[in-house]
């Protein structure tokens, strides 16, 4: 006869899943749903004013030239920083691969940048950078070299941003593309070789699409995280020279929080939401991220 | 410090720090007040005149005593040190036990915001910056002090109100909730803790002595001394020229106002607001700076107020102008300049040296028992007192609030730029849409193109022309002007 296992019932079950349920709902999709309503009305505490607004803060968006900025701003970091962080995090998680003698120490160091919080990162790298005292320009310098103002020449600034983005997370790639190449089967290469298969054909023919998977699942995860940078920018460049820096996070949370304009902050951020997940819906179903693609 | 959790209220969980000792502390002081001795403890340390003064009339220095007075001041701006040094002193005076709860300024406004609407303040005495008078003051969410000033009931006999400077005063002091402009006869504010505007700095070894040139009292002569005192070593001028609204409030509105400009014109009232953003003055002044690049350092348009001061500090400008909060640290026994600084007013091209107006005014929260107003006066008279000025601006060198601070020969014997400051404090300029909630942004906004004009990727008066754009979308969108 079969006894019931004690989890089997269904308040059991509720039970145990309660305090997770009631997390997800408290610090998820309570602040979700909070943020979508006030989207709707003009809210600022310095003002007094909660006013019903409909779809105004939308449609005041379409017409905001910082708001287009923004997320100009926001697609060039995003693009460039994963195009330049895939390629030589793959690079190195190949070279890597080759297991040198000391490699694992260096994997070690080059893991570093990641550990830090984006906005010790940005202020970081504004010293590091700094024009008149900073280590970057002081070598130049040595070395007879020009000395940029990289954070406020309005044609650096961008790029300045993507650079030390890339310098945090190119790591990231690197670590989970290793992983994936440690867990390739060896078979797959032997056979290449025997089929007379040259390490570019290899690696071209063999190494990458096995990789592909893993580099799509970093460069994914990746994206999303560079499409709400803040921190960084914060820390870096305040979002200048002009609006040249701002990104939609950073334009949201200025909005929010500087000039107290909740209801439009809300829509700048909800915009966000829908572009991120509209964007990861079509990138997870093109490259093929789905586990049964994955196979 | 002990923290200790809000007891009403709807702060957002500041940081709350329990001046006093704790609970043991204030029930001495209870009792010590109870017995009537208080009062004596307070004579034999002090030197609060607002005390020890108090023989004659019916004011009571201890008629709070036992109480809890609960203040919320601005991080950061040294403004809450004094009071943490004094904190026992004052309250073996007045027996009242002082919460003390600084924040950071955007957490402060919001915090206000907040509290002051809510069915009863967390807060007795509020600090709030001159950009928030409207907000608070204008509200009407701040209790009358006139009524307290006048009762001598209520105001130690000693407390020299006619003291603070007239345009202080009006800044952070007076406002007409009416109209929604600063000034009238209703006085909701205090000024304090400290004031502030702007002044110039300079080399005294460079200039304004025998064979050197002369300090420059317009800005067109600022321009060429900077350009003649421009070495490979030295640069004539720095100024904020990143991405900050101090490039705005300093060095653009200095010379935009002595040129004849006028920030403002219309009435929000009635929807008619608008910046002159594209007057020939408001060109003519980002000009004067664009001009000034080539006596500046190589990297000033990545200078912040940090890295100007580095710049100054460190001896390679010559010329800066600052907010006169810096001098502190100018003079400071630290300082590498302290021997070669100097300052002066900042120049002016009408002859009428001025700048804009800074500060803080401390005042009640009308959402409160009236016994908590009436201690709350009593602990703001202890704080905004003369000797509670002096020892404030002696020992942390913040900006002065009274005139009598200027004159006082130990203060200035040790803070040489004290005149000047208090000097440039009574000529300072209140900024013109420092009356809309939005005057935050309106600075933010002009300050970006400011910015991108002095790293050449717009000229002056593009620059103004897409200030102005961005300042009219604001004020559309606050309802101050029709669209």
């Amino acid at each position: 006869m079969r006894t019931a296992h004690p989890l089997h019932t269904r308040r059991d079950i509720l039970l145990l899943i309660s305090p997770a349920a009631a997390y997800l709902v408290l610090f998820s999709v309570f602040p979700l749903v909070y943020s979508l309503g006030i989207s709707f009305f003009d809210w600022s505490p310095t003002t007094s004013s909660f006013t019903f607004v409909g779809l105004d803060n939308y449609a005041m968006l379409a017409r905001d030239a910082v708001f287009w900025q923004a997320a100009v701003n926001t697609g060039i970091l995003v693009v460039a920083s994963i195009a330049i962080q895939v390629v030589l995090g793959t690079a190195l998680a190949l070279f890597f691969d080759l297991h040198l003698r000391g490699s694992w120490f260096v994997r070690g160091v080059l893991i570093l940048p990641m550990l830090l919080t984006p906005v010790v990162v940005g202020l970081m790298w504004r010293a590091l950078l700094n024009p008149d005292w900073g280590m970057v320009n002081w070598l130049l310098g040595e070395l007879g070299l020009p000395k940029p103002l990289w954070t406020a020449d309005p044609k650096l600034a961008l790029v300045t941003l993507v650079l030390v983005d890339s310098w945090q997370w190119t790591p990231f790639i690197m670590v989970i593309v290793f992983a994936r190449l440690q867990a390739l089967p060896r078979d797959v290469f032997e056979a290449s070789a025997v089929d007379g298969a040259g390490r570019i054909a290899t690696l071209r023919q063999v190494t990458l699409p096995l990789l592909a998977p893993a580099i799509a699942f970093a460069a994914v995860f990746r994206s999303i995280d560079a499409f709400r940078s803040f921190d960084v920018v914060f820390g870096l460049t305040y979002g200048g020279p002009g609006r040249l820096t701002t990104t939609l996070s950073f334009y949201a949370w200025e909005t929010g929080f500087s000039f107290t304009r909740y209801g439009y902050a809300s829509a700048i951020s909800y915009v966000m939401v829908i572009v991120a997940t509209v964007a990861f819906m079509v990138l997870a179903a093109r490259l093929a991220l789905r586990r049964a693609d994955a196979r | 410090m002990d923290h200790v959790t809000p007891a009403s209220g709807a702060g957002r969980s500041p940081a709350r720090h329990r001046v006093s000792g704790g609970r043991r502390r204030r029930s001495s002081v209870a009792r010590l007040s109870a017995l009537g001795i208080g009062g004596v403890v307070a004579a034999s340390s002090l030197s609060f005149a607002t005390v020890s003064a108090q023989s004659g009339g019916t004011f009571d220095p201890m008629a709070c005593a036992g109480k809890v007075v609960r203040i919320a001041l601005v991080d950061g701006e040294r403004d809450d040190f004094g009071l943490r040094d004094k904190e026992a002193e004052i309250e073996a005076a007045t027996g009242i036990d002082i919460q003390l709860t600084t924040m950071a300024l955007g957490q402060l406004n919001e915090s206000l915001a907040q509290n002051l609407r809510a069915p009863e303040s967390a807060f007795d005495i509020i600090h709030t910056i001159g950009f928030n008078v409207a907000g608070t003051a204008g509200a009407g969410l701040l209790e009358e002090l006139t009524p307290y000033l006048n009762d001598a009931s209520k105001t130690p006999a000693d407390y020299d109100f006619a003291d603070f400077p007239a345009g202080q005063l009006e800044y952070t002091g007076y406002f007409d909730v009416e109209s929604g402009e600063f000034g009238g006869d209703q006085l909701y504010l205090i000024p304090g803790i400290h004031s502030g505007s702007v002044l110039l700095f300079y080399r005294s070894d460079l200039l304004g002595g025998e064979g050197q040139p002369p300090v420059p009292t317009t800005w067109a002569e600022y321009l060429a001394t900077a350009q003649q005192l421009t070495t490979d070593d030295v640069a004539g001028s720095a100024m904020v020229g990143a991405n900050d609204v101090s490039g705005f409030l300093v060095d653009w509105y200095s010379r935009f106002i002595t040129m004849g400009g006028q920030l403002t014109t219309g009435s929000k009232a009635d929807q008619t607001l608008n910046t002159n953003l594209t007057s020939p003055e408001a060109v003519a002044a980002l000009q004067n700076m664009i001009d000034l690049l080539p006596s500046s350092p190589a990297a000033v348009t990545s200078y912040g107020f940090t890295e100007a001061m580095d710049a100054f500090m460190t001896g390679r400008v010559a010329m800066w102008p600052a907010w006169a909060t810096i001098a502190g640290a100018l003079y400071g026994p630290d300082s590498p300049v302290k021997d070669t600084v100097a300052v002066a007013p900042m120049p002016a091209e009408d002859g009428n040296p001025r700048g804009v107006r800074g500060g803080w005014g401390l005042g009640i929260a009308k959402n409160l028992p009236q016994e908590n107003k009436d201690c709350a006066w009593l602990l703001l008279t202890q704080i905004t007192s003369k000797e509670f000025e002096k020892y404030q601006v002696m020992t942390y060198q913040t900006d002065p609030n009274r005139i009598s601070t200027g004159s006082d020969p130990e203060i200035v014997a040790a803070l040489p730029y004290i005149p000047a400051a208090v000097g440039a404090i009574e000529s300072a300029q209140i900024l013109e849409v420092a009356t809309i909630p939005e005057a935050f942004e309106v600075v933010g906004a002009v300050a970006r193109e400011i910015n991108l004009a002095l790293t050449g990727a717009q000229d002056a008066e593009t620059a103004m022309a897409n200030a102005q754009a961005a300042a009219e979308t604001i004020l559309k969108a606050g309802g101050h002007l029709a669209e």
